[in-house]
């Protein structure tokens, strides 16, 4: 309960930090109630969502409601309850009849219009342009014609292993591709839509694959600033690269991608340790283990 | 063929709605119900056909092949029952001389002429954002992957050609399963079912064809709320639905709010709850038209996780309830002063 509430409080503080609509609900109901803007259903209106504000607002009514809409959802969403847009909208028109028809010259009315609008351009992305979500389309074409070399049309079911972009885009891009974890490994929230998690050697090789992305080579630190959902190594601890690809061979992988930074040394260190068939593929290196090869774990 | 089914959904869903509302309401509340509740009611009975024609599937082997043909005769059959029933109430109306009850001409359709020039700007400005989100959906993939799994869950179900029988994080076949409750929501298999019966991309309708739906249901929602809030005077209809348009243009600035849902998540039940869903039930509930509220809240369970059917529709109804409560009691203790209602 105690961490409920928590959340509730934080929430608020979240949720009116991260944009200004909060804000402008909150005006649009200070105008109404103080100007006594409204008829009946405007009124009706207003009266619902003061209410529902308040609820989601005080932190005890807000966990109550967080409880109402099941922990399967964040704070956030009890804001769906509050119709945020319709009633920032009613205000405002409320206001601006008040304003046409009140007593000002039509100069000081087409200003205090324009004031308005300008105002509520700005309470929402115009005023942070930098943090919209990215057109994934180029990414996922070019993420897409390195699967296709991966795992080219008629070949059956593979199980791949590639870094965190790739892993990202691949599910939605080809299903006939499988993999040793997906996105679940790093976003917490979609772990909600499943009773499976991952072992403990599968969270090793997600990190392991991240590292070499910055290092390179194929035995890699752990570092601290690791995004991954569950227990991790301890920061500093040496990883094995020659031991992971094998831990990955024996986890069922069929082909691997590694990062284009790898250097010839580790890639030479793959071919001659594991008998690999290295080539470029896109950005990244294909590794490929011919049939009827084994080693030793 | 995705095109086709576009240019067919609409009618399909006004001759829907239209006899939704007929059936909860009769011939009373003809002149009651305008074009937008036609299709938001067109709406909430598709979504109902898609959980009854999922839930039979997850009962019958889980094909989607299944789902396929449950939902087309789902649709054919109440489809040609709305027909009957708008055909007969027409024989009786004609019968007992009572054509003359259909709703003003403007209830159906923008009346252009009947409007002065501030209006017209307005609705041409209301059109040009509209078109230019429908373009940004259509065209652009700026779509929020951080908390989804639509798309790979969509395409896991066409790949295997059943429902939830690999993980679609990785295409592993489940170990622990998936959560029932989630089992329950129709949303993944109905988008599964739509690319295999058009042949369609899953990404085209998931992403693009699905998102583009919710932005007309969307504004329709708003519209019934302007008529809701606003019933007499149309500048004011225009004035909300403006700045309402104006509110989802910018408003998309963090996850949750109901503009980012609407651009970046539009075929999450959650969007649809929020941007669709949620204006129109706040509709109703302004209007009393509590039997199609109900619909709304069956509605809401059938595409989002809700605590045992009980989700935000159900809070809704009861705050307003209470909030009318307040309005009484408010008006009763200001009577005379300006608060009286007019």
């Amino acid at each position: 309960m105690e961490e409920l509430l928590r959340n509730a409080w934080t929430g608020w503080l979240n949720y009116s930090k991260s944009g200004q609509f909060g804000g402008v609900l909150l005006l649009a109901m200070i105008a109404v109630w103080m100007l006594r803007l409204g008829k009946e259903r405007q009124r009706d209106l207003t009266i619902f969502v003061t209410i529902m504000t308040c609820f989601c607002i005080f932190p005890v009514s807000a966990a109550l409601l967080m409880t109402w809409q099941t922990r399967f959802y964040d704070y956030q969403w009890i804001w769906t309850m509050v119709p945020v847009t319709g009633m920032i909208a009613c205000g405002v028109t409320l206001l601006l009849e008040w304003i046409w028809n009140g007593a000002w010259s039509r100069r000081q009315k087409q200003i205090a219009t324009a004031l308005i609008l300008l105002a509520l351009l700005l309470s929402g992305r115009m005023s942070d342009l930098q943090g919209s979500v990215r057109d994934l389309t180029k990414e996922r074409r070019e993420i897409a014609a390195v699967l296709r070399e991966v795992h080219p049309e008629g070949e059956g079911l593979i199980t791949l292993w590639a870094p965190k972009e790739v892993i990202a885009q691949a599910r939605s891009l080809d299903p006939g591709i499988e993999l040793l974890y997906g996105r679940n490994m790093w976003q917490g929230h979609l772990n909600a839509y499943s009773y499976d998690t991952y072992d403990q050697e599968r969270r090793d090789l997600y990190v392991w694959m991240i590292m070499i992305g910055r290092y390179g080579t194929l035995d890699v630190p752990v570092a601290i600033d690791l995004d991954v959902v569950g227990e991790r190594l301890e920061a500093g601890t040496q990883l094995n690269g020659l031991s992971m690809v094998k831990k990955a061979l024996n986890l069922g992988v069929d082909k691997i991608l590694l990062p284009g930074n790898m250097s010839e040394e580790a890639l030479n260190a793959l071919r001659s340790e594991l008998s690999a068939n290295v080539n470029k593929v896109g950005e990244y290196w294909l590794v490929t283990i011919p049939e009827g090869v084994f080693w030793e774990d | 063929m995705l095109a086709l089914v576009a240019i067919l959904l609409f009618p399909l869903l006004f001759l829907l709605g239209t006899g939704v509302t007929r059936i909860l309401y009769g011939n009373k509340g003809k002149g009651e119900f305008f074009w937008e509740d036609r299709f938001l009611a067109g709406i909430i009975l598709l979504i109902g056909l898609a959980e009854g024609a999922h839930l039979g599937t997850l009962a019958r082997g889980q094909s989607i092949s299944v789902f396929k043909n449950l939902f087309l005769i789902a649709i054919l059959a109440v489809t040609a029952f709305c027909v009957a029933i708008l055909a007969v109430g027409r024989i009786l109306q004609k019968r007992k001389g009572l054509a003359g009850t259909v709703p003003a001409k403007n209830a159906f359709y923008p009346d252009w002429k009947g409007m002065d020039k501030t209006e017209k700007v307005m609705t041409a400005v209301i059109l040009a954002v509209f078109l230019g989100l429908l373009s940004r959906i259509l065209f652009f993939s700026a779509v929020y992957q951080g908390q989804d799994l639509t798309l790979e869950t969509v395409m896991s179900f066409l790949h295997t050609g059943k429902l939830y029988e690999v993980n679609p994080m990785t295409g592993a076949f489940y170990e622990q399963g998936v959560p029932s409750r989630l089992k329950l929501l129709c949303l993944s298999t109905l988008y599964a079912g739509i690319c295999s019966f058009t042949k369609a991309g899953a990404e085209t309708v998931v992403w693009h064809f699905v998102p583009a739906i919710t932005l007309a249901a969307c504004y329709f929602a708003y519209g019934s709320l302007a008529r809701a809030l606003f019933p007499k005077v149309r500048k004011q209809r225009l004035q909300f639905l403006l700045l309402v348009s104006i509110l989802l243009a910018v408003g998309d600035y963090a996850y949750g709010m109901e503009s980012f849902g609407l651009l970046h998540v539009g075929f999450q039940g959650t969007s649809i709850r929020a941007v669709v869903l949620m204006p129109y039930l706040i509709s109703l509930c302004l209007r009393r038209k509590w039997k199609l509220a109900v619909c709304v809240v069956a509605a809401e369970a059938c595409v989002t996780w809700t605590l045992y059917g009980l989700g935000a529709g159900v809070m809704v109804i009861l705050i307003f309830a209470i909030s009318l409560g307040c309005r009484k009691a408010l008006a009763g203790r200001r009577e005379g002063s300006a608060w009286k209602n007019s």
